[in-house]
């Protein structure tokens, strides 16, 4: 085995879900990865009719090395909407590739842009993506003795279905919270003192401020030891924030609805690892979308799940902007490890000639502003130039004397950090809105 | 001591094989044939975790 792990510590220290994978030299990997590619491929040409139309003249056998996978072309999500849309068996369409009697499970896109895209699950392959999400909690030190807290009604949202049945799997206690409100939750996680949590890292922090008004610290009063985020991107000045207010360790993961989860922080919390063989990752060029890139340069994700023949994805376009950190983990898994950097393509625009993500602005406020509760940015229009005006709500411990200091701060740092000067507004307290699962604290007001 | 691969899979394909034989024993039974497929499901996430890599 690579890094020095021998099969003894495994047995003793019990660090892996799967000790053999985790461990597996990374051409091993490439080689699992490249058969289980060519079966996919070849499963979803004879059983889906999109990817029959798709992957007209590809055959699995002319990809003969991981190289030649870029051959095949990427699978975008409005392609995911278009082959549902109007189409039969009635939901699901031309992606569906086995018959619809055997589908146990449903979820859905959240539709944050555009149309939901419907992702169902046959009991097998449910299974499946539970496995991998096992891989997620084990490697964040969830173990049988937890008693994980789930602070969410699931509706038809993958990502907290995933992590209960996982936690269920690993033998954990899952205790979910979904119909109360946020106190009623934290008394909830008191009373049966939970040892871990599941939650959006936009929800930890609400959840924070809540108990500080109930007269809870959480890192005093409470018994969580970590917490796995979900939901959204979780930015490095947000996951130590979390940290901090928590008194816990703080787990980054990264998946979606139609990928299921593919990627978890180690207890290093240094990027995530890839769940390989599991899946494919790719990284392809900002420009192209379609140029594979070397490690170490920013680029954008495509992702291939390997093993679930329910709903077969093919390189599907991620539009998330990441970068593979080349350098092994300390933890001794042999998996890639890609780090979340600058958020979504969807969301890069350019402002004043000059290109801008809203997640620069979280990354600023989160790491150095510690004094504000919440935040939202405006994008306007006044004449012909935009105007991007960040409104902020301070902790109200901040008197109004530190309001002009602290306005004047933001505005630097920002104007440091983006290359672009801001509109600092306040807001007072409790006036700007909370979010649970996926926040929202960009608005174009630009967009008629 | 390694992990003994060969052993292991020679088990799953068993077990595999075993709830294949018991879904068409229970041909009719609701729930020999509903616990014979989740058996199949767990088994199929056996082979991704175990069996390909000894492959």
């Amino acid at each position: 085995m690579e890094g020095g792990v021998t099969v003894e510590d495994t047995k003793k220290t019990r660090k892996y879900w799967n000790p053999i994978i985790e461990t597996l030299p990374r051409e091993r990997l490439a080689e699992i990865e490249l058969k289980r590619f060519r079966e996919v491929l070849r499963w979803a040409k004879g059983n889906s009719p999109f990817y029959k139309r798709k992957l007209h003249g590809i055959e699995p056998e002319d990809i003969r090395t991981l190289e030649d996978v870029a051959k095949v072309p990427v699978t975008e999500k409005d392609e995911l909407r278009a082959a549902q849309e109007g189409k039969e068996p009635y939901l699901y369409g031309d992606l569906l590739a086995v018959s619809p009697e055997r589908l146990s499970v449903f979820h859905q896109t959240s539709g944050t842009t555009g149309k939901p895209v419907y992702i169902p699950d046959t009991y097998e392959s449910w299974q499946w993506v539970v496995e991998v999400w096992c891989y997620i909690l084990y490697a964040a030190g969830f173990r049988a003795q937890d008693r994980v807290f789930i602070p969410f009604a699931y509706n038809v949202y993958i990502a907290f279905w995933q992590g209960h049945y996982a936690a269920e799997k690993l033998g954990c206690e899952v205790v979910p919270g979904g119909a109360l409100d946020t106190q009623g939750r934290i008394q909830k996680m008191k009373e049966v003192k939970a040892t871990a949590l599941m939650n959006t890292p936009t929800y930890g922090l609400h959840m924070a401020e809540v108990a500080k008004e109930m007269g809870i610290d959480p890192r005093r009063d409470l018994s969580i030891k970590r917490m796995i985020s979900s939901g959204e991107p979780t930015p490095e000045p947000t996951r130590l924030r979390l940290e901090e207010l928590w008194g816990a360790e703080v787990y980054d993961h990264i998946g979606g609805t139609e990928p299921g989860g593919w990627g978890g922080m180690c207890s290093e919390r240094k990027g995530m690892h890839v769940i390989e063989p599991h899946y494919l990752f790719e990284m392809v060029d900002l420009e192209t979308m379609s140029k594979p890139i070397p490690p170490g340069t920013k680029g954008v994700a495509v992702v291939t799940p390997l093993c679930r023949r329910c709903i077969p994805l093919i390189r599907f376009n991620l539009k998330d902007m990441m970068m593979v950190m080349d350098e092994p983990c300390r933890c001794g898994r042999t998996s890639m490890r890609v780090d979340q950097i600058g958020g979504r393509v969807d969301d890069l625009r350019k402002i004043r000639g000059v290109f801008f993500t809203p997640a620069v602005v979280e990354e600023v406020i989160r790491g150095k502003f510690p004094q504000v509760v919440e935040f939202e940015t405006h994008l306007t229009q006044e004449e012909v130039m935009p105007v991007l005006t960040l409104r902020v709500e301070f902790d109200p411990s901040i008197g109004e004397s530190q309001w002009k200091e602290l306005r004047g701060r933001i505005r630097e740092q920002l104007k440091l950090r983006s290359n672009l000067t801001f509109e600092i507004e306040v807001v007072k307290p409790g006036g700007l809105p909370r979010y649970t699962l996926k926040s929202s604290r960009f608005k174009d007001l630009t967009k008629k | 001591m390694e992990y003994d691969l060969k052993g292991m899979d020679s088990e799953i394909k068993a077990i595999e094989e075993s709830a294949k034989r018991l879904k068409v024993l229970g041909q009719g039974i609701e729930t020999v044939e509903r616990n014979a497929e989740a058996i199949l499901a767990f088994t199929y996430s056996l082979r991704k975790n175990i069996s390909d890599i000894f492959e």
